[in-house]
């Protein structure tokens, strides 16, 4: 599967909620809180399990203004970052998108 | 791009700044299958406490106004049937959940239910080290070996326990031996002394508060001296209800927290801009140190945790002095003073 294909899905182990733009996420088994910038808050709303990470990056180059490859960089490294710390998982493209 | 713990406080104040309700203490039911005598709860049976579907549309209006944290007490809420259609609703929404519970409803197919929910924390109350203490208190015999035995199956499914309790006088011997027993439960032990009338008015449940000697005895041990500074009420208070903090009875009426009779509205009827900018609420907001005439000359207030809510409900006045608060307050500046003596007197033997 391409990166672009992957579909980021908010653990269900999590807690969140966005304040002026910025998520507050808390992972209850490690009693963590992680606050996310305005262009993270902004991925991790967008992730709902339906979008792939190319759907995310274009809503991003839109309201960002900036290019597609800026964006999708972003994206993926945003959402890597947060699978590694099991905040975030990928699902498979057939299992999550309608 | 993403930044770490830090940034946390920032939003804190945020929400205080902004009048977000990022907490919110909700009392699902006042039905409770425990009779305890310091109980503040007054059930009106007259009114119907909301159904599910009213449960999950306040839900929705807290989400989109900013609530992270929702604690889930009562009563006991394990009694609510439909408990669990309640908290996976709210999960989905995404909030952090704390539930309150006296454990005796939860065997291991619950404490599996609970695990699936992820909460923050499971906190369960116990007044006592042994059945005789425990049990005598809530006045139903075997309460003490089912809330041990919840604790125990909460501890095997690595679900975040705290023991809770509050220290009277059926139960102040018993302090340092549940503190232990906490510790070999894998919980956290965390203790009041302060009853709080019953939000009728009625000083009933005050009769099982500690005296001074009492207080004193109890907490030695417990105190730290944290320099001259004591404890450093700001002026603020401290005090979160009705910025940040909104607590929500099992009607729907909301109240900058639990200790209050006079509520902002009911979350049914009126919306929560409303209730933000009601008279309880804006009185709650507006007040500072200045403008508490006896505790701002009170030598006693680097000390105090003065709680309105106490005092409103001890005195009716939201600017008074809280009886109990100043009790609490004078034991810890004197347990202050004797480690602070004693310490001079061993420095000086040496």
């Amino acid at each position: 599967m391409k990166t672009e294909e992957k579909i980021p899905i908010k653990s269900p182990e999590t807690a969140h909620q966005i304040i002026d733009g910025e998520a507050v996420i808390i992972t209850p088994g490690q009693m963590m809180v992680h606050v996310l910038n305005v262009v993270g808050s902004r991925i991790w709303d967008l992730a709902d399990g339906k979008r792939n990470i190319e759907d995310i990056a274009k809503i991003l180059a839109e309201e960002f203004d900036v290019c597609y490859e800026t964006a999708r960089k972003d994206a993926v490294e945003f959402t890597g970052d947060l699978t590694q710390k099991e905040i975030m998982f990928f699902a498979g493209v057939g299992e999550e998108k309608e | 791009m993403r930044t770490a713990v830090d940034p946390y406080s920032r939003i804190v104040k945020k929400t205080l700044d902004r009048v977000i309700p990022f907490t919110v203490h909700w009392e699902l039911t006042y039905h409770c299958n425990l009779r305890c005598p310091h109980c503040y709860v007054v059930s009106q049976n007259s009114r119907e406490e909301l159904s599910l579907g009213e449960i999950i549309e306040i839900l929705d209006i807290l989400k989109e106004k900013g609530t992270l944290y929702v604690i889930f007490s009562g009563g006991e809420i394990l009694t609510r049937k439909d408990f669990f259609d309640i908290a996976r609703y709210a999960r989905k929404k995404g909030f952090a959940l704390r539930l309150l519970t006296n454990g005796t409803l939860i065997n291991e197919s619950v404490a599996d239910g609970i695990k699936d929910l992820y909460p923050l924390s499971v906190e369960i109350s116990l007044y006592g080290s042994r059945a005789e203490i425990h049990d005598r208190i809530t006045a139903c015999p075997g309460s003490f070996e089912r809330s041990i035995k919840a604790l125990r199956f909460l501890h095997e499914r690595f679900i975040r326990t705290v023991v809770k309790s509050l220290m009277m006088k059926q139960n102040a011997g018993e302090f340092q031996r549940m503190k232990k027993l906490a510790q070999e439960i894998g919980s956290q032990f965390l203790y009041d002394t302060v009853i709080i009338p019953r939000v009728d008015g009625s000083m009933e449940p005050c009769t099982n508060r500690l005296d001074g000697e009492e207080l004193y005895r109890l907490l030695y041990p417990e105190v730290r001296d944290k320099g001259e500074d004591g404890n450093s009420q700001q002026d603020d208070l401290s005090c979160s209800a009705g910025l940040n903090v909104l607590s929500v009875s099992p009607y729907g009426d909301a109240y900058p927290c639990m200790g209050f009779s006079e509520s902002g509205g009911n979350l049914t009827k009126n919306s929560l801009s409303e209730i933000q900018h009601s008279p309880m609420f804006s009185k709650m907001r507006s007040i500072t140190l200045s403008e508490l005439p006896e505790c701002k000359i009170c030598k006693f207030i680097q000390y105090c945790n003065r709680c309105p809510a106490l005092a409103w409900l001890e005195t009716g006045d939201l600017l008074g002095p809280s009886q109990a608060d100043c009790l609490l307050a004078r034991v810890i500046k004197s347990i202050i003073d004797d480690k602070r003596e004693r310490a001079v007197m061993e420095n000086q033997i040496r």
